[in-house]
């Protein structure tokens, strides 16, 4: 049974569309990422969620009850948001206690309350500093604990880490997603960075230009992308056109391949880990001009170009022959069905 | 260790460009300050001032003059009081409309600080007098037969002129504070569950705290020093402090008495308005 059912939701400015009707079910437990580049209505579409943006046509369900027409702050939702809104005016403690002394909690229960989500956050040292004495990462571990305070039957999180440097994102993710397990709730959370969706979401929704383009698992979504954006903006991923009949391809190289999708004009999603220099003597599926080679750490990213102009990435494992850049190579795709997306026509 | 660097590249240079501001200051404001308090504990004899050590001004001060002293006080309180709130409501219209609305708003209110002081009395005269627009109105629609005098010359008068006059002073402060509360603070407190009330009382207004105590406090101390005011809508009905120091220097002669009331109002003010802004702290928390 889905916790938050989004029914044709939608949202225009004017006569220009924010997010296109758009359906989307949550379940609950579920940690959803809505992952998309900047500008392509995600936001919007969490704010419609939280009560802070009138959708201009729709039914929003959280938990069987129809919220559409509520404000805030009588949603079973409770938000994150991107800058935090701490009350500048109050103590760790005094933020984290604010819903429930607002909802006329009991004194003592709001008591042991805070201090379950002090130590859920790790705070109980800065219980009663000002919210104006921490640092990013301590204000947003506030922001988080004092959403998380009123157990909201979904959490939403807008862009939570994204005022915050490399090294404290990665370390806050592992705490996310360490509170998500712990608590069990849902949550709901926006970001444009396509590694932190992967990380921390166990489905995420790829929007693109007020539309969500595909919700499925992480996994899904780098495996079979449902169209060329998704493949392009989740990781590094070549489109080699190719014309599919009867669920098969011919490769340059002469092989038969198997894919997936319909017949007619499509594109082979090649990710860097799918393409591999063919081994001595075995016939080449494509052959490509090697323009760079770039050492990773674990790996050696070979850049590539076919004589179409393709660009395709191979990584390398460290120790294998490199070619030099200027040579011309053979190189092979997985045996297992290649996955191909329409291409636009 | 502490300070900016640019503080510390600065800050022994800077220093001098006080000094002509201070020299004015000094010489204009608390000179003659200190003169007048030297003079407060003179005596006056026979239509001149004569050095003396004496508490006799103080007293005069207190006990001729102590219910238009306490009248003062409380008119202030009731004119700052009402100052501050409306301020609050303009401000918070101000700072939540649409920005260009906001804009214009503001300036509207800056526009008025213009208008001259006395021109702004005596508008206030040709809508509270007896054949002003209030009573004029009155009278051609029947409801009254003879012009209510009351209206002008009584201390609804003079509070209502002062407030006319002084809102714009209590809107700035305010405003600027509103300026500082950020929109994801509110609808921080809307998601955790505040209604548009509880929202003010528990997130602005502690927000705002210091802009509106520097208000009420702005609107009290322009409030019990006018004697301008109270002497062209109060009338004779209305007896202000303001309005028994200033003949003092002129038609009664009398300055040690005048420099004590002046020195007594100054102290008056001081307890009055702190007290009140800590009441106001406390309150607002």
């Amino acid at each position: 049974m889905a916790l938050l059912i989004l029914d044709k939701l939608q949202k225009t400015y004017g006569q220009t569309a924010a997010v296109h009707p758009t359906d989307l079910s949550v379940d609950a437990g579920d940690f959803l990422a809505v992952l998309g580049p900047s500008g392509c209505g995600k936001t919007t579409l969490l704010r419609m969620i939280g009560g802070f943006v009138a959708p201009t046509a729709v039914r929003i369900h959280v938990g069987g009850q129809d919220v559409t027409g509520l404000p805030p702050e009588r949603r079973p939702t409770n938000m994150v948001f991107q800058g935090y809104g701490l009350f500048p005016h109050m103590s760790v403690r005094q933020n984290i206690a604010y819903g429930p002394k607002v909802a006329g909690w009991p004194a003592a229960q709001i008591a042991s309350a805070v201090d379950d989500m002090l130590a859920l956050g790790q705070l109980e040292k800065f219980a009663d500093r000002p919210v104006t004495d921490l640092s990013g990462g301590q204000r947003q571990r506030v922001a988080l604990v004092r959403a998380l305070i009123l157990k909201p039957q979904v959490l939403l999180l807008d862009e939570p880490l994204g005022a915050l440097d490399a090294a404290l994102r990665a370390s806050l993710q592992d705490e996310l997603r360490q509170i998500h397990r712990q608590i069990g709730g849902t949550f709901v959370f926006v970001t444009h960075d396509q590694q932190e969706a992967m990380a921390m979401a166990n489905r995420v929704a790829v929007m693109n230009d007020g539309r969500i383009a595909q919700v499925d698992s992480p996994q899904t979504i780098y495996g079979q992308p449902a169209d060329p954006f998704v493949a392009t903006f989740i990781g590094e991923a070549a489109l080699l056109p190719v014309t599919v009949r009867q669920g098969r391809v011919r490769l340059p190289g002469g092989r038969e391949a198997v894919v997936s999708g319909a017949d007619g004009p499509r594109a082979v999603v090649l990710r860097p880990g799918d393409v591999a220099p063919a081994p001595a003597e075995s016939p080449a599926d494509l052959t490509v001009n090697v323009t760079d080679s770039v050492f990773q750490g674990g790996y050696n990213r070979l850049s590539l170009r076919t004589a179409d102009g393709l660009l395709l990435r191979a990584d390398v494992a460290v120790g294998v022959p490199l070619p030099a850049p200027g040579e011309s190579i053979g190189i092979v795709l997985p045996a297992r069905p290649l996955h191909t997306v329409k291409l636009p026509s | 260790m502490s300070g900016t660097v640019s503080q510390g590249i600065l800050n022994d240079r800077i220093w001098p460009l006080i000094l002509p501001a201070a020299a004015v200051f000094l010489a204009l404001g608390v000179g003659p300050l200190l003169w007048m308090f030297v003079i407060s504990f003179w005596r006056v004899d026979v239509f001149r001032i004569a050095p003396d050590l004496t508490l006799r001004n103080y007293i005069d001060a207190v006990s001729l003059h102590g219910r238009a002293l306490a009248s003062t006080m409380a008119l202030g309180i009731a004119v700052a009081a009402i100052c501050t709130v409306l301020s609050i409501a303009v401000a918070t219209v101000i700072r939540f409309a649409k920005p260009r609305t906001g804009q214009i708003l503001l300036f509207l209110v800056l526009v008025t600080l213009f208008g001259g002081y006395l021109t702004k009395i005596y508008a206030w005269k040709t809508i509270l007098g007896n054949d002003g627009v209030i009573n004029s109105g009155l009278l051609t629609a029947g409801i009254i037969s003879t012009p209510i005098e009351q209206l002008l010359y009584s201390p609804a008068a003079v509070i209502a002129a002062m407030v006319g006059f002084l809102l714009p002073f209590a809107v700035l402060p305010v405003a600027g504070a509103l300026r500082a509360v950020e929109m994801i603070e509110i609808e921080a407190a809307r998601d955790l569950g505040t209604g548009p009330a509880k929202l003010f009382r528990l997130v602005i207004l502690p927000r705002i705290r210091r802009g509106v105590i520097a208000a009420f406090l702005l609107c009290f101390c322009l409030a019990v020093g006018d004697y301008i005011t109270p002497i062209l809508v109060g009338g004779g009905r209305t007896a202000l402090y303001g309005q028994m120091i200033a003949p003092q220097f002129g038609t009664l002669f009398n300055w040690p008495l005048g420099a004590a009331m002046g020195f007594t109002l100054v102290v008056a003010a001081l307890f009055t308005g702190a007290v009140c802004a800590a009441l106001l702290d406390r309150v607002l928390r």
